[in-house]
């Protein structure tokens, strides 16, 4: 990338860090009630009509946009959204280990600060690769290992493609925890407040109020897609990393650029990790080539245990390369 | 005693300036001001007031915000309206409501805020120029697809040099297709793909659009059309498989096998244990 | 002559089955102590949420399961050797036919608490019966141990009802409390020791034992089967299914011996448990530890030889002394080397030094368990980035050390209630003489001594 480009590029950082930074703010206890409660509300909008007076109509009115469904409870939520299959394309070269991922799914799902849905490793290809940042969410695989085994059916497969999990059924036996190949799911170890069992808000779509005992992953929120919202990591990334969309519609976006989908992996050669597991991931990553940071920019915001902890990762990734 | 008389004088003002000022000063109100026109002639003024506290935006809620126009004469009043949560807010005008143009086709709108306790009273304006756009979806001989627009202002003249966006709606966002310039005549054609999927029906949202342009605003036509390629939104029956809801035919077969075969030998076994219990000789 | 020594051997046994010692008292009462800190263990975890024990996201299976997987294979394995022993009708089994029946049955109604200690709702049990997904191994899993708990309780009560019908009758002139009197007579269930019913319950018997074959081999490769078909570093094996039911064979047999050495000093019955009965149980485990010698050794031999990554760095952690390794050495030496130094070669050849090697045995394949479980889930294919320690090392808690030895001091409470209501030899059953073998109707003529 020319240095004129890292400018701009730094330059629109730096105000979508501040904007970022401020959304934050505010976002502690306003947007994520706000987020909850838009998804039944439609918005209403004041309209000066021809004789000068304002009224007040609905915005799908004027705008054409087809009306949000309802967020599906129960039985109901185990039905795809139609006609969708939603994927994720993760750009490697743009990943700076900024965490605004983790910490903004954290918050969109009323998680702990050591629960992570969305996890970011650290991994190293080869003896001559530099070491890159590798976020992980789940891959909402096309023959997933996790669903496989489930014994009550808690976790599901639907049509759009994605996995989730009913925390009204899950009976807490971790298998899936010790079947999925890539580590994408957690298990809520102990009571909190933030969790109600049986609550009637909860849906497996929101996957809010959790419950102690049950198994929680990335749900590719898809609450949120039924409003046309990007879900929480696509939006606080800073560096644009991460890009979502509608396979069907071969789209993809990361709330600031929009891409054809198939194009992009053809051209940049997106590849699915671990494909050889045959699990068939919904999850593409682009490779790490001009990278936009070094890999040292992404240990600057950790602390001692995580630095160390990268360390140890890098020690292990170093030592299978040969080293 | 002349002296004292000053002293006290000078406190007694002193006091009476300082107790009709408000005691906390009041911070800046900073403001963003938008005209955007939609396909169907709607206007659009959009309005943000926020104030800044060193890196922290502060977005203000339920203010009022007048939106006035002007003619030659007096400032007309449009409407006051009030702000959301994120300090926004939009007053849409009916195409039919007549905003008084110049005679170059200049618009005038302003917006006023008359502030609250903390923040400063502001305000602002802004002139745009009417912009028209007229749009043809045209197939030629091979089969190609084109967007074509003509650009003209509110005296029917063309538009030059203005940059045009051609763009499609997607779930989230809009897929860019090209952006073009205007060319003397006020013209742009762009080349559209066809192999793009659209509704169930092939339908697709064009969005042919003049972004925040210094005369003009920011200008949108979105024309409905049939080039996409259908998808499937039929909701399909999910097979037997390891991982659907029922499994594959032949392991439930199995499975029910070797348990009916197991306990009906148990059953059989148990038979003959109460055979033995009745056998009292 | 015969039935003077069985009255004989009867009468050394009236002692036991009488009212219970200040001893039985004393140790009963350790292990009911034993228990109760495990109940308060268990309460903890119930209303603190399984975080307080050594178990987070990535080990989310820790000391539970290997204490499933180890009592299920004694269990199993208990079960196997006393069916295969009755059907082929192998005399010199017959005296510890009941003990092997005992802590098969014991070890199968401890087993299965541990995998519920393991669930995180457990108000949600009853959705496994409501919901059931076939495709699940669990739910395989959950079948065959349901059917093998029937098969076995069955079977071991109809071991028990000649010794019980005995014990209706001599009870009359017992010491013991009459309750006890009164439960002999209804568990007799109506057995006079007439031939017909001795002949019913014989087809009984022989159909029980001639199912509980298939079913326990089956449901161990089930259990085998929840780790051989998970897509991990270390499961992902084809050889497992036959290498646990191997494993659970050599375990079983190990735990025979030691219960035989206890019984045998215990009741005082040295002369019916000769040291004959150590040297052949010992020959069975050399034969068996070199088997479970030949199946460890080509998984870790063909794993090694070419590995991809994620499983060379398990290699790497179960063979780092700062790790696994004194785990896995001591698997080795306890398992393979002891057995064939102390029973392999003959000077070291004594009945002593076959149980004590049959101890060491028990506890490597202990820690054979552990090391097929605790080590895969520390290295999964994406190392673990959580720098909290107890994430990336898993380390058994105070829960996990109580509930433990809880489910062995339950164990023993039990064994010491089911000795003291049916004599630790099956005495009617040693009467009889030799029953002939009837598979598929024909008769095989057995060559009697």
């Amino acid at each position: 990338m020319s240095d004129k480009d890292k400018q701009k590029q730094d330059r629109r950082n730096f105000l979508k860090n501040g904007l970022l930074l401020s959304a934050g703010v505010l976002g502690g206890v306003g947007i994520s009630e706000k987020l909850m409660a838009s998804a039944t509300v439609s918005e209403k909008v004041k309209v000066l009509t021809t004789d000068g007076k304002l009224i007040e109509v609905d915005k799908s009115s004027i705008y054409n946009t087809p009306a949000c469904t309802p967020v599906p409870k129960g039985e109901d939520a185990r039905k795809g959204i139609p006609g969708r299959k939603f994927v994720m394309v993760i750009d490697l070269a743009k990943c700076a280990n900024a965490r605004k991922c983790i910490e903004g799914c954290q918050e969109g799902h009323n998680l702990a600060p050591n629960q992570e849905w969305m996890s970011v490793n650290s991994l190293k290809d080869n003896q001559y690769a530099e070491p890159y940042w590798f976020p992980k969410p789940c891959y909402h695989c096309d023959n997933p290992s996790c669903v496989k085994v489930c014994p009550v059916g808690a976790t599901f497969k639907r049509t759009d493609g994605v996995v989730l999990v009913d925390v009204d059924r899950c009976i807490g036996c971790k298998f899936c925890i010790s079947a999925c190949p890539y580590s994408a799911r957690i298990f809520n170890w102990g009571p909190r407040d933030v969790y109600e069992a049986n609550s009637p808000d909860y849906s497996p779509e929101t996957s809010v109020p959790g419950q102690e005992g049950t198994v929680g992953k990335c749900d590719f929120c898809p609450d949120r897609s039924r409003e046309g919202k990007l879900p929480y990591c696509v939006i606080s990334c800073p560096m644009g990393a991460i890009y979502f969309g509608d396979a069907h519609e071969d789209a993809i976006t990361n709330g600031e650029e929009t891409v054809r989908l198939a194009e992009t992996i053809e051209n940049k050669a997106g590849y699915q990790y671990m494909r050889n597991l045959g699990t068939r991931p919904s999850v593409y990553y682009l490779p790490p080539v001009n990278k936009s940071f070094p890999y040292e920019r992404g240990l600057e915001n950790l602390n001692e245990e995580q630095k160390a902890r990268y360390e140890e990762v890098l020690n292990i990734e170093n030592k299978q390369n040969g080293n | 005693m002349i002296r004292k008389i000053q002293i006290l004088v000078g406190l007694l003002l002193f006091t009476l300036i300082i107790g009709s000022s408000d005691v906390t000063a009041q911070i800046r109100t900073r403001s963003d001001f938008s005209y955007t026109k939609l396909t169907d002639g709607t206007k659009v003024l959009k309005v943000k007031v926020f104030t800044k506290q060193g890196p922290v935006f502060n977005y203000i809620n339920n203010g009022n915000i007048q939106f006035l126009t002007s003619n030659d004469t007096a400032e007309i009043d449009l409407g006051t309206l009030q702000t959301d949560e994120d300090g926004k807010v939009a007053l849409y005008i009916d195409k039919g409501y007549v905003i008084p143009m110049d005679e170059t086709g200049n618009m005038h709108f302003m917006f006023r805020y008359d502030g609250n306790d903390s923040c400063q009273e502001t305000d602002d304006e802004l002139d745009v120029l009417d912009l028209n756009i007229n749009y043809e979806l045209v197939m030629d001989e091979d089969s190609l697809y084109f967007v074509n627009a003509a650009l003209t202002d509110a005296l029917g003249n063309p538009v030059i040099d203005e940059e045009v966006f051609i763009r499609v709606k997607r779930l989230y966002s809009y897929l860019p297709i090209e952006s073009t310039i205007s060319d003397e005549e006020g013209n742009v054609s762009v080349q559209f793909p066809s192999d793009l999927p659209g509704d169930s029906l092939g339908n697709l949202q064009i969005s042919v659009i003049v972004k925040e342009s210094g005369q003009y605003g920011t200008v949108e036509a979105i024309v409905i059309s049939d080039w996409g390629i259908p998808v499937d939104y039929s909701e399909h029956e999910v097979g037997r498989a390891l991982w659907a809801k029922a499994g594959p035919l032949w392991m439930l077969i199995a499975i029910y096998i070797v348990i009916f075969g197991a306990w009906s030998q148990f059953c059989v076994a148990l038979y003959f244990l109460f055979k033995m219990r009745n056998a009292k000789s | 002559m015969e039935t003077k020594k069985s009255t004989d051997l009867f009468l050394r046994l009236r002692p036991h089955m009488e009212k219970p010692s200040k001893d039985w008292y004393v140790l009963f009462l350790t292990c009911a102590l034993l228990l109760s800190w495990g109940f308060y263990a268990f309460y903890r975890q119930f209303t603190d949420g399984h975080g307080i024990t050594g178990m987070r996201d990535n080990v989310v299976w820790g000391v539970y399961i290997v204490n499933f997987i180890y009592l299920l294979g004694l269990s199993y394995a208990g079960a196997l050797i006393s069916a295969i022993f009755h059907l082929a009708r192998i005399e010199w089994g017959k005296p510890f036919i009941r003990i092997l029946e005992l802590f098969s049955f014991i070890c199968l109604i401890i087993g299965p608490i541990y995998i519920l200690l393991c669930i995180g709702k457990l108000d949600r049990l009853l959705y496994l019966f409501m919901y059931p997904r076939l495709q699940s191994p669990i739910t395989w899993d959950i079948i065959a141990i349901m059917t093998d708990l029937v098969f076995c309780t069955v079977y071991l009560y109809m071991t028990f009802i000649k010794d019980i019908a005995k014990m209706s009758i001599a009870s009359e002139t017992m010491n013991m409390s009459n309750w006890r009197k009164k439960l002999y007579k209804i568990m007799a269930f109506g057995f006079t020791g007439t031939k017909q019913q001795i002949s019913y319950l014989d087809k009984a018997m022989d159909i029980m034992a001639s199912i509980i074959i298939p079913t326990v081999i089956v449901a161990y490769s089930l259990l085998a089967w929840l780790f051989g078909m998970n897509l991990r570093p270390g499961w992902n094996s084809t050889i497992f299914a036959p290498y646990f039911v191997l494993t659970a064979a050599f375990s079983g047999v190990a735990l025979l011996i030691i219960l035989l050495w206890i019984s045998r000093n215990l009741f005082k019955i040295k002369d019916i448990f000769t040291d004959k009965y150590f040297y052949i149980l010992g020959y069975g485990l050399l034969l068996l530890s070199f088997i479970f010698g030949y199946f460890t050794f080509s998984e870790y031999i063909t794993t090694w030889y070419n590995t991809q990554h994620a499983t060379s760095t398990l290699l790497d952690k179960v063979q780092d002394f700062d790790q696994y390794g004194y785990m896995y050495l001591a698997t080795w030496i306890f398992a393979t080397a002891l057995p064939i130094i102390f029973i392999g070669f003959p000077w070291f050849r004594k009945p002593k030094t076959i149980v004590f090697t049959a101890v060491f045995v028990l506890l490597a394949l202990y820690m054979n368990r552990y090391l097929i479980m605790v080590p895969v889930l520390e290295t999964p294919y994406l190392t673990i980035v959580n720098p909290d320690p107890a994430y990336y090392n898993y380390i058994p808690t105070w829960v996990e050390y109580a509930l433990s030895a809880a489910g062995i001091a339950a164990a023993v409470m039990l064994f010491m209630l089911l000795t003291k209501f049916v004599p630790i030899l099956p005495l009617e059953e040693m009467k009889e003489g030799k029953r002939k073998i009837k598979i598929f109707g024909i008769t095989l003529e057995t060559h009697e001594k």
